[in-house]
C-alpha cells in the first residue's frame, strides 16, 4: 500500500460543507474536497493533540503526544520518524511543502529523513528574498492592520528593520508574484500531482504533503480574493494578517469591516487550496493509483476568525474552533469507504495508521492505529483525547463533552528535551538554560534529557465544560452547573494523564489529584 | 493615557512581570492596573519576535514601544496617568 498524507494547515472544519454542524456566512466552494469525501471515510470526531504547528507534526511523524513534556521543537534522537522507518523498509519517501517552520529556528529533524523533499519558498516569514528593500506599500499596510485600524494605531512594518519575523519579509517574498500559479498552494499541489504521475517506477511509496495554506497571511490572488467579498481586496485599509488575540482590544482589535474581510479572504484561500488539491486528485485518477494508495487529508488545527471574540491562535480557551479538526481517509480496501465515522480519534493516531498501512512494524508510542476502524473491525476507538499547548491548560474530550482545565500560572512548567529550545520564544536563536538538570525523566525512552522550568501561560481561570453534541459552537459553559459531567470529565483527564505517565509536576500545576 | 498595555512573557524578567502582573491576567481575563489606568494583558507571544529578541518592549494600544528597560517604558505611562 502507498500512502499520500496531505495536511492543509489551519483548515477550520466549520468552513467546509462536509462538516455542516456550524453555519458560516459563505457557501465556501470546495468541490474537490467534496468529491474526495465521497470516496473517503469522513471522521466526525477527530481532535488535535499537541499544538500548534510543529508539535502537531511531531505527533503525526513520530507518534509523540508531546505537549505534556515540551513545546515546539525538533525531532528528538529517540524518535522514530515515519520517513526513516519507511525508507528502511524499502519504501521511497517524498516530502512536498511550503511550510518554512521546518527550516526555521527551533525545529529540525522533520524533513531530513525523506529520500527527497521539495520546498516551495517564501511563505509567511520564510527568510527568502532580501530584495526589493522597499516592497509594495499597499501590501505592507495590509500585512499589519491597515490605515483603517481602530484608533489608527497600526503602522506598516519597517522594511529597514533587520530583526527576525519582520512582516516586510512576506511582502518582499511575493513582490514579483503576478499569476495564481506563483502562489504557494498552487506550487505545492502542482508539484505533488507531478510527483504522483512520475512515481510509478517505484514499488511502494510514502508522500507527505504539508501545505502551509490556508495559514495566514490571508493574501490570495484573484478570483479568490473577490469571491466572498465586495471590498477591493487591495485596499490598504483592509488587513489580511491580523495579530492574534481579542478582536475588541489591543493590537489584535478589528473593526467589523476588517473582520468580515479577513473571513472572506480565509474562505477564498480555502477555495484556492481546494482547486489545486483537485490537481492531485486528477493525477490519482489518471494513474489509477487510487487502487493501491491510502490518501489521508487533515489539518493541524483551525483558526479563530471572530469566534468567541478571538482571532488567530491566541492565548484563548481551547475551543473546538482550534482543536476539532477535519479528517478524511481514502483506503481502497476499507469497509468504511464513503461512510461517516463518529468514533473519537486523535491526531497522534495517524502515525500508527500510516505505519500499519505501509506494512512497517514499529512501536507506536502514543498512537493508536485507525486501521481497525477503517476496515470495519470495530466501531469504537478511544475513550479520551487530550490536547493543548505545552505549559498551559490541559484539555480532554470523550467525543460528547469537552472539558478545559486551567493551570496555575504561578507554578512554572517543566520542559523536557535533549535540546534547549526556547520554551516561550520559539522562533528566536536559542539560549542556554543554565539551571537545567539532566536525567532519565521521560517514560517512553531511557535517553537522558534536560529538564528546566519556565513561565506557565494561563488561558482561563476556571474549568470550562461543553456538551459538543448538543452545542457544537460551545456557547453554553456547563461548568459549575452540571457537576456530575464536570467531575466525570475531570476524572477522565486524570485517567488520560496517568495512561500517558505524565510528569508529577503536571498534577501540581493543574491542581489535580 | 493608555487603554491597553500588552507584554510578552518571553520579554520580561521576574520583577517586571510581578510589577505588571499586579494588573494583569491572561489574555482571556485581563484586568485593570490602578497605576497606569490601563488594561494589562500578558501573553506568551505577541508575534513581535524580532523586537522581543533585541529590546524591552510593550505594545500600547496596539503600537510597539521599545526601550532599554520596561521601567523606562512604564514610567511614561505612569506619568501620563498621574497627570490626569
Amino acid at each position: 500500500m502507498n500512502v499520500l498524507f496531505v495536511s492543509i494547515d489551519s483548515l477550520s472544519r466549520h468552513f467546509l460543507d462536509v462538516y455542516p454542524e456550524i453555519d458560516v456566512e459563505f457557501d465556501v466552494e470546495t468541490d474537490n474536497l467534496d468529491r474526495f469525501a465521497e470516496r473517503a471515510a469522513v471522521f466526525d470526531t477527530h481532535y488535535a493533540g499537541s499544538l500548534p504547528c510543529m508539535p502537531a507534526r511531531r505527533e503525526w511523524l513520530t507518534g509523540t503526544q508531546e505537549f505534556l513534556w515540551r513545546p515546539w521543537g525538533p525531532v528528538e534522537p529517540f524518535d522514530e520518524t515515519l520517513p526513516r522507518l519507511a525508507r528502511e523498509d524499502g519504501i521511497v519517501t517524498q516530502f512536498v511543502t511550503d511550510h518554512y517552520h521546518y527550516f526555521q529556528h527551533g525545529s529540525h529533524g522533520y524533513y531530513e529523513d525523506f529520500n527527497g523533499f521539495e520546498f516551495v519558498r517564501g511563505h509567511e516569514f520564510d527568510a527568502w528574498q532580501t530584495t526589493p528593500r522597499y516592497p509594495d506599500e499597499a501590501l505592507l499596510a495590509q500585512v499589519t492592520m491597515g490605515e483603517d485600524a481602530p484608533d489608527a494605531h497600526q503602522s506598516a512594518p519597517d522594511p529597514d528593520n533587520l530583526g527576525f519575523m519582520n512582516r516586510a519579509q512576506y511582502a518582499r517574498n511575493v513582490d514579483d508574484f503576478e499569476d495564481e500559479s506563483d502562489f504557494f498552494a498552487p506550487k505545492v499541489f502542482d508539484a505533488t500531482a507531478e510527483w504522483v504521475r512520475d512515481v510509478g517506477e517505484w514499488d511502494q511509496w510514502f508522500c507527505y504533503v504539508d501545505s502551509f495554506d490556508v495559514h495566514e497571511p490571508f493574501h490570495v490572488p484573484e478570483p479568490y480574493a473577490s469571491m466572498y467579498t465586495d471590498e477591493d481586496p487591495r485596499d490598504p485599509d483592509l488587513v489580511n494578517w491580523p495579530y492574534y488575540g481579542r478582536v475588541d482590544r489591543g493590537q489584535s482589535e478589528l473593526t467589523d469591516r476588517q473582520l468580515d474581510f479577513v473571513r472572506a479572504q480565509f474562505a477564498g484561500k480555502i477555495t484556492m487550496v481546494d482547486r489545486w488539491f483537485g490537481r492531485v486528485l486528477d493525477a490519482l485518477d489518471e494513474t489509477g493509483a487510487w487502487d493501491e494508495t491510502m490518501v489521508v487529508v487533515t489539518a493541524d488545527h483551525g483558526h479563530f476568525l471572530g469566534e468567541h471574540g478571538w482571532v488567530g491562535k491566541p492565548q484563548a480557551p481551547m475551543y473546538d474552533v482550534l482543536t476539532h479538526t477535519p479528517l478524511f481517509v481514502h483506503h481502497p480496501d476499507a469497509a468504511r469507504a464513503g461512510e461517516r465515522i463518529d468514533a473519537l480519534t486523535s491526531a497522534v493516531d495517524l502515525y500508527g495508521t500510516i505505519l500499519d498501512e505501509l506494512g512497517v512494524e514499529a512501536d507506536h508510542r502514543h498512537s493508536r492505529s485507525l486501521s481497525p476502524l477503517l476496515h470495519g473491525e470495530r466501531d469504537e476507538h478511544r475513550d479520551w483525547a487530550i490536547y493543548g499547548y505545552w505549559g498551559s491548560s490541559v484539555n480532554v474530550t470523550d467525543g460528547e463533552y469537552t472539558y478545559l482545565h486551567p493551570c496555575d500560572e504561578s507554578v512554572d512548567a517543566e520542559c523536557y528535551s535533549t535540546e534547549m529550545m526556547n520554551a516561550l520564544g520559539w522562533f528566536q536563536p536559542r539560549e542556554p538554560e543554565y539551571d537545567a538538570e539532566a536525567g532519565e525523566f521521560l517514560p517512553y525512552t531511557e535517553s537522558p534529557v534536560w529538564k528546566w522550568e519556565t513561565y506557565a501561560t494561563g488561558r482561563h481561570d476556571d474549568p470550562m465544560l461543553f456538551d459538543v453534541t448538543d452545542d457544537p459552537e460551545q456557547a453554553d459553559d456547563l461548568a459549575g452547573a452540571d457537576t456530575e459531567q464536570e467531575d466525570r470529565m475531570r476524572s477522565l483527564l486524570v485517567d488520560a494523564m496517568e495512561h500517558l505517565d505524565a510528569p508529577p509536576s503536571q498534577y501540581e500545576r493543574l491542581g489535580l489529584p | 493615557m493608555a487603554d491597553t498595555i500588552e507584554y510578552c512573557l518571553r520579554n520580561v524578567d521576574g520583577e517586571t512581570r510581578e510589577r505588571l502582573a499586579g494588573g494583569a491576567g491572561t489574555d482571556a481575563d485581563a484586568t485593570s492596573d490602578a497605576d497606569t489606568g490601563a488594561e494589562i494583558v500578558e501573553q506568551r507571544c505577541l508575534q513581535r519576535c524580532g523586537d522581543c529578541y533585541r529590546a524591552a518592549f510593550l505594545v500600547v494600544d496596539g503600537r510597539l514601544e521599545t526601550a532599554d528597560s520596561h521601567a523606562s517604558l512604564l514610567s511614561t505611562h505612569l506619568a501620563e496617568a498621574s497627570d490626569r
